[in-house]
C-alpha cells in the first residue's frame, strides 16, 4: 500500500526511511559534504509527517556522525559522511541482502556450489562493474 | 460572565428587533386596512390578540436560545456564567417585550382609535402584570428548551404546561375583564403579578438545577 | 505556547446500563500531536467531552494543570473541543449559522485569530451566512477544522475532522495542521477513523478499547513492537513460542500470526529464526489486531 504523501511506504518505520533517504541522497551527491540538508520542519512539510519523527531520523544520522548541527543555522553533512555511509551500508549488506539470499536459496534447495555459480554468473552478466 | 452576556445579548437583541418589527407591521397593517374605524379583518385580529401573541413570541425566543446556550457551552463557557448571563437576558426580554407592548397599546390612545372590548385586553400591556408575565414566559421558554434537549418527553410536558398556563391566564383576564366588579377584581392588580412573579422565580430555580448538569452531546 | 498537563484518573461513565468508560486513566503531555483511535461506540467523543467539562462523569477526576476542569474558566479558556458537526440538533435542524460559530470562537477563545479564521473561510469556500443544516458533509468537516485551528488554544481537540473530506482535502488538512503545529507547538488531540494516512502525523497514539486507554505510546515505537510471522503453521508456532500472539489467522496449512515483543524478546528478531516470513505492521494493522477481533490483513 503506497502512502499518499511523498515516497514513504509502510514497510519500515518513517524515521528510518527519512534517515535512509538522506543517506541515499548523500551517496548520490545530492547533498555534498559541508552542505546543508533540509531542516526538520522542511522534511515534515514535504512528507506530511510529524516534525518529531523527522527529527528522530535526523538525530539518528547525527548520532552516527553523518550529519552535524551548526547552531542557529541547521543540519549539515559531516566531512567524511559519504565514506561513513558506505561503510555502514557495507556492514549491513550482509544482514540485509546476503542473509536473505542464503535463506531463500536454502528454502529453494540450492546448495552452496549452485548458489555461488549463480552469483558468479550474475557478476559476469553485469559486466563486472565495481560496486 | 461578561463574555457570556455579550454573546447571548447579540442574539437576544436581534430577536427583540424582530419582535418590534412584527409589532410595527401589525400596527402599520391595521392603519392601512382602516381598522381604527372599526374594521374587522386579519390585522384587527392580530391587533386585539397582541398581548397573547407577544407572550408567545417571548416564549419562543427564549426557547430558541437553547441552541445558543449549547454552543456557548461547547466553546468553553461555564454553566454558572451562562446562568448569570441568562438572568440579564431574561430581564432584557421581559423589559423589552413590555416596552414594545406598552408602545403598541399606546397607539390607539395616541391616535384616538375606538377599540371595543379590546381595551381591557390591552390593559395588560401597561401594567406590572405584563412585565411579570413576560418574565415568566421567558423563563419558562428557556426552561422548556433546556429540558427538551435533555429529555424530549419531559421537556415537551413542561412546554405544554407553560403554554396552557399562558392560555389560561390570558383567557381568564379577558373573560373577567369587562364584567367584573367588587372584591376579586380589586385584588387582581397585585395578585396576578405576584403569582406570575413566583412562577417565574420557581422556573428560574429549576433552570439553575438543570443547567448545572447540562451536557453537550 | 505553554499548556498544562491534561489528565484524567479513574474515569467512569455509564449510559443507562452500559459502562462506556471503566476506570480510565489518561495523561496528555503538552506540545505533542496525539491521535485518538478506537472503534465506533468505544466512547471517544464521550471521553473528549468529559476531558473538556462538557460532559459529566460518574467518578474519577479530570484536571488541567493540576486543577479540576469542571466549571473552571481558566482551564476552559485553554481547551478547545471542536466537535463533529451534525445537520440536526436534539430537536430538529441545526439552524445556527457559520457566523455564530465564528462569533462564539471570537468570544470564548482568548487567543482566537480572526484573520486566520477569515483566510480559512476563504480557502474552504465557506459562507458565514449559511446555516449548518445547509452545509455538505465536506463543509461540516471544514467548519470543525476552522474552529480548531483559529482557536489557537493551547490544547486543541478535533473530533473526526476528516470524516467528510475527500483525499485531496484530507492531505490539505494534514498540511494545515502540521504548519500550525510547527508555528505554535500546541497540543493537538485528533480523533479519527482514517488511521493509516494520519499515522505519520501523530507523534503519539492513544487507543481506546473496552473503556480503557490500552495504548498511549509514541506511534513508531508502538508499531515497531509488532511483526507478522507467516508460513507453515507448525513452523510459525515453533518460532513464536513464548511470544505474545495478539492475533492469528489460519488458511489450510498456512498461518499468519501477529506477534508482539514479549519479556525482552523482540518480534523483529524473529526474522531468520526459521523458515517464516517476518514483516512489519502498519498502525492500522496494529489497531485491528488489538481491537478488531477480525481476521488480520
Amino acid at each position: 500500500m503506497n502512502r499518499v504523501h511523498g515516497s514513504l511506504n509502510d514497510q519500515a518505520l518513517i524515521y528510518l526511511q527519512i534517515a535512509q533517504m538522506l543517506e541515499d541522497d548523500i551517496l548520490r551527491g545530492v547533498y555534498r559534504e559541508e552542505e546543508q540538508v533540509p531542516s526538520t520542519n522542511e522534511l515534515a512539510r514535504e512528507y506530511n509527517i510529524n516534525p518529531a519523527t523527522a527529527a528522530k531520523g535526523i538525530n539518528l544520522l547525527v548520532a552516527e556522525g553523518v550529519l552535524y548541527k551548526r547552531r542557529g543555522i541547521g543540519m549539515f553533512v559531516a566531512p567524511g559522511a559519504t565514506a561513513a555511509v558506505k561503510e555502514k551500508r557495507r556492514k549491513a549488506l550482509g544482514e540485509e541482502y546476503v542473509l536473505p539470499l542464503l535463506r531463500e536459496a536454502k528454502s529453494l534447495g540450492l546448495n552452496k556450489e549452485e548458489l555461488l555459480a549463480m552469483v558468479k554468473e550474475a557478476i559476469e552478466h553485469e559486466g563486472g562493474e565495481k560496486a | 460572565m461578561t463574555r457570556c452576556f455579550r454573546f447571548l445579548l447579540r442574539f437576544s437583541l436581534i430577536n427583540l428587533a424582530i419582535f418590534a418589527a412584527v409589532a410595527a407591521v401589525i400596527v402599520g397593517g391595521a392603519f392601512i386596512t382602516d381598522v381604527p374605524s372599526g374594521n374587522t379583518n386579519l390585522f384587527s385580529t392580530y391587533f386585539d390578540g397582541f398581548p397573547a401573541l407577544s407572550l408567545l413570541i417571548l416564549f419562543m425566543m427564549a426557547f430558541s436560545m437553547t441552541s445558543t446556550l449549547t454552543l456557548a457551552l461547547n466553546f468553553g463557557a461555564t454553566r454558572k456564567a451562562l446562568f448569570a448571563a441568562l438572568q440579564g437576558v431574561l430581564v432584557i426580554y421581559a423589559v423589552g417585550g413590555w416596552a414594545i407592548s406598552a408602545l403598541f397599546s399606546s397607539v390607539p390612545v395616541w391616535f384616538g382609535w375606538s377599540r371595543e372590548g379590546a381595551a381591557t385586553v390591552l390593559m395588560l400591556n401597561s401594567g406590572p402584570a405584563f412585565l411579570a408575565a413576560g418574565a415568566a414566559a421567558a423563563v419558562f421558554g428557556v426552561l422548556s428548551g433546556v429540558m427538551m434537549a435533555r429529555n424530549r418527553v419531559i421537556g415537551g410536558m413542561v412546554l405544554i404546561l407553560a403554554m396552557l398556563l399562558m392560555m389560561v391566564g390570558i383567557f381568564w383576564l379577558v373573560i373577567t375583564g369587562g364584567s367584573f366588579s367588587g372584591g376579586m377584581w380589586g385584588d387582581l392588580p397585585w395578585l396576578l403579578p405576584l403569582a406570575l412573579g413566583l412562577a417565574a422565580v420557581a422556573a428560574d430555580v429549576f433552570l439553575y438545577r438543570y443547567l448545572k448538569r447540562y451536557v453537550v452531546r | 505556547m505553554t499548556s498544562g498537563v491534561l489528565q484524567a484518573k479513574g474515569l467512569c461513565k455509564s449510559y443507562k446500563d452500559k459502562q462506556v468508560l471503566k476506570n480510565l486513566d489518561i495523561t496528555i503531555e503538552p506540545g505533542k500531536i496525539y491521535g485518538l483511535i478506537g472503534r465506533n461506540g468505544a466512547g471517544k467523543t464521550t471521553l473528549l467531552g468529559i476531558l473538556t467539562a462538557q460532559n459529566t462523569h460518574d467518578s474519577g477526576e479530570v484536571t488541567y494543570g493540576g486543577e479540576p476542569v469542571w466549571e473552571n474558566p481558566k482551564a476552559l479558556a485553554d481547551l478547545c473541543f471542536s466537535r463533529e458537526l451534525q445537520t440536526t440538533l436534539f430537536y430538529g435542524q441545526n439552524n445556527l449559522k457559520v457566523r455564530h460559530y465564528l462569533q462564539a470562537g471570537a468570544t470564548f477563545y482568548p487567543r482566537w485569530d480572526e484573520d486566520y479564521a477569515r483566510r480559512l473561510m476563504k480557502e474552504f469556500g465557506l459562507e458565514e451566512k449559511k446555516r449548518v443544516c445547509q452545509l455538505s458533509k465536506g463543509q461540516l468537516s471544514m467548519v470543525t477544522i476552522l474552529i480548531a485551528l483559529a482557536s489557537n488554544a493551547p490544547v486543541t481537540i478535533l473530533d473526526e475532522p476528516v470524516a467528510g473530506l475527500d483525499v485531496v482535502a484530507r492531505e490539505r488538512f494534514y498540511q494545515l495542521l502540521l504548519d500550525d503545529y510547527a508555528r505554535t507547538n500546541r497540543t493537538f488531540i485528533i480523533s479519527t477513523h482514517i488511521i493509516e494516512e494520519a499515522a505519520s502525523v501523530f507523534e503519539r497514539v492513544l487507543i481506546l478499547d473496552d473503556g480503557h486507554i490500552i495504548e498511549n505510546e509514541e506511534t513508531e515505537e508502538l508499531v515497531d513492537q509488532f511483526r507478522y510471522v507467516s508460513g507453515a503453521a507448525e513452523e510459525v508456532d515453533r518460532v513464536c513460542e513464548g511470544m505474545t500472539v495478539v492475533h492469528q489467522r489460519t488458511m489450510g496449512r498456512r498461518k499468519t500470526a501477529a506477534v508482539r515483543d514479549t519479556g525482552g524478546r523482540r518480534a523483529a528478531d524473529l526474522e531468520g529464526a526459521g523458515d517464516v516470513d517476518v514483516s512489519p505492521l502498519s498502525l492500522q494493522n496494529v489497531f485491528v489486531a488489538l481491537c478488531g477481533h477480525e481476521p488480520v490483513e
